[in-house]
């Protein structure tokens, strides 16, 4: 077994072990690597959009107002 | 009063206005155009639009109608005119069942306060319609009630998630049907069977008594044949607040719409990019200022839009996935999948970031212009068989290019309308996409309804497909 098939296992044992430990539900064939896909590709979709220059030009997102999306929304 | 319709049928040679006006002025009779709305539903089984047919409630309504109407009581806005809607929005009593296995049997104990409001103004529920299960899938495909079918080319998907809206209406068998959009679910259908549909700002109409897919992101929203039959159901549906038909007009003076430099006007196909410049053109026409705008960058949104709806719904759904795994179709157990592997700590933080980019479309495009048009879709409307991918990479292509130009107004709040901009070379609807600042319908179907007026695309005769 070399390091990727390796590792697309442990992927897939950390992805079942998620549903089944964490969150309690059947993990059917296939389910641990789709979740083990999406954990990668997710993260580094929301770090792309944390880049953007809308993001940015708000500032620091740790004094980002929460509820300024509905202010705007609403206003 | 008639009790035959003419011909040309009335519900194919009039749009949801125009038959509201006949039957408010005696022209025909309620029950009249609601039996030829219930034949020609009843005879609809090929397109699979309708789940559920209420013959008997609906005559019973019709004829209460025309008592009414007989006894001088005041009448209702939509006094007569059958509709009928996606099969989510509850009704006491009755089955809702959301195009799922899961709640196939549900019975709501309580009524959406949209089907009271058009209740309220006369308006004739004749069934319920196909949609996508659970709201979850943009090509028309249902796992458990089989596609539905567009009426222009069977073969075609019809878009989804409000599948048989976009069919009933565009069949010419309702007037109208309401719909639900959280990331595209009622422009889509729209776009491809050749109709108007608003996805409203959100948060703009109730939201109680319908089934919930993303609370951040759904919409209910109506299909008709006009924009201004989506105006005067948007006047019933937020109960007066705004009489959106005051405000429709023939021509665009004063207003600026954008055009896009990037993303929406990316990667259209050839025939989608011609109809969009000659739509351009017509706005132009109609003496709307047409600039290029250049947009944030847009092109994150659509994965934001998914890290918001999909932990939304798994949320929702986490129960049934857990005691029913198998009763959902693959496609829709697929994209849960999605949702449960999300963080919470992602989830809020693309929750959040929804502020950053709000603002800077506020700030810049709709500084600049009251209307951003763009494609619905990029692409012409797919047949079924290329749009059928159930799960891995292809599932999510077919999804993601189908959603793309939709979802990411969605994760905005904003609200868009769909509109017919043309035909493809297969007969095919192709549809444009008008968006506006936050509540601003009514610009929209001002602006769509000078445009339909102009364009004509919407009386385009149906071939006789089934």
């Amino acid at each position: 077994m070399d390091d990727d098939q390796a590792g697309k296992l442990d992927a897939r044992a950390a992805g079942t072990a998620w549903l089944e430990q964490g969150l309690a539900l059947p993990a059917l064939p296939g389910d641990g690597e789709r979740v083990a896909m999406h954990w990668q590709a997710d993260l580094a979709l929301l770090a792309r959009a944390k880049a953007s220059p809308a993001a940015k030009a708000a500032g620091d997102f740790f004094d980002q107002p929460a509820g300024r999306f509905e202010r705007l929304l609403r206003a | 009063m008639t009790d035959q319709l003419e011909t040309p049928d009335l519900l194919d040679a009039c749009d949801l206005v125009a038959l509201a006006d006949h039957i408010a002025q005696g022209d025909i009779s309620a029950e009249a155009v609601t039996q030829a709305a219930l034949t020609l539903a009843e005879a609809s089984t090929p397109l699979n639009a309708f789940v559920r047919i209420d013959r008997e409630g609906a005559l019973s309504a019709a004829r209460a109608a025309d008592a009414a109407r007989a006894q001088n009581q005041p009448l209702g806005l939509l006094h007569g005119v059958p509709l009928a809607h996606k099969d989510m929005f509850y009704r006491a009593g009755r089955v809702t069942g959301c195009g799922s296995k899961i709640r196939a049997d549900f019975v709501a104990d309580e009524t959406c306060p949209l089907l009271s409001s058009l209740d309220a103004a006369g308006a004739i529920e004749i069934g319920q319609l196909n949609m996508a299960e659970f709201a979850m899938g943009p090509t028309g495909h249902n796992a458990h009630l089989g596609r539905c079918r567009n009426p222009w080319n069977l073969d075609a998907i019809t878009g989804g998630s409000s599948s048989g809206s976009g069919a009933a209406v565009a069949a010419r068998i309702v007037a109208g049907a309401l719909g639900s959009d959280t990331g595209g679910s009622v422009r889509l259908p729209s776009a491809f069977c050749g109709v108007a549909g608003l996805k409203p700002t959100h948060g703009l109409l109730a939201n109680t008594a319908m089934m919930p897919l993303s609370e951040s992101l759904d919409t209910a929203g109506p299909l008709a044949r006009s924009s201004r039959s989506l105006a005067r159901l948007m006047s019933v549906l937020t109960a007066g607040a705004q009489d959106y038909e005051a405000a429709l007009r023939e021509d665009l003076k004063g207003l600026t719409i954008g055009l896009p430099t990037a993303y929406y006007t990316e990667d259209l196909s050839p025939e989608i990019a011609a109809a969009y410049a000659a739509a351009a053109d017509t706005l132009r026409d109609l003496g709307a200022r047409v600039i290029e705008v250049e947009l944030p960058d847009q092109s994150h949104l659509a994965a934001m839009a998914a890290l918001v709806w999909a932990p939304e719904a798994a949320a929702q759904h986490l129960d049934w996935l857990r005691e029913r795994p198998g009763d959902y179709g693959e496609q829709v157990r697929n994209r849960l999948m999605h949702g449960l592997a999300i963080p919470a700590t992602t989830y809020v933080q693309a929750r959040r970031l929804r502020g950053a980019d709000l603002a800077a479309m506020l700030a810049g495009p709709f500084a600049q212009c009251d209307i951003i048009a763009t494609p619905a879709v990029r692409t012409i409307t797919p047949l079924a068989e290329d749009a059928s991918a159930i799960s891995g990479a292809a599932m999510d292509k077919v999804i993601g290019d189908l959603s793309a130009l939709t979802r990411t107004i969605s994760y905005l709040g904003l609200p868009a309308l769909a509109t017919p901009m043309g035909f493809d070379t297969r007969g095919l609807p192709m549809g444009l996409q008008l968006i506006g600042a936050p509540r601003a319908e009514g610009t929209l179907m001002a602006a769509a309804h000078a445009y339909e007026c102009a364009s004509r695309w919407l009386d385009r005769p149906l071939p006789k497909a089934y």
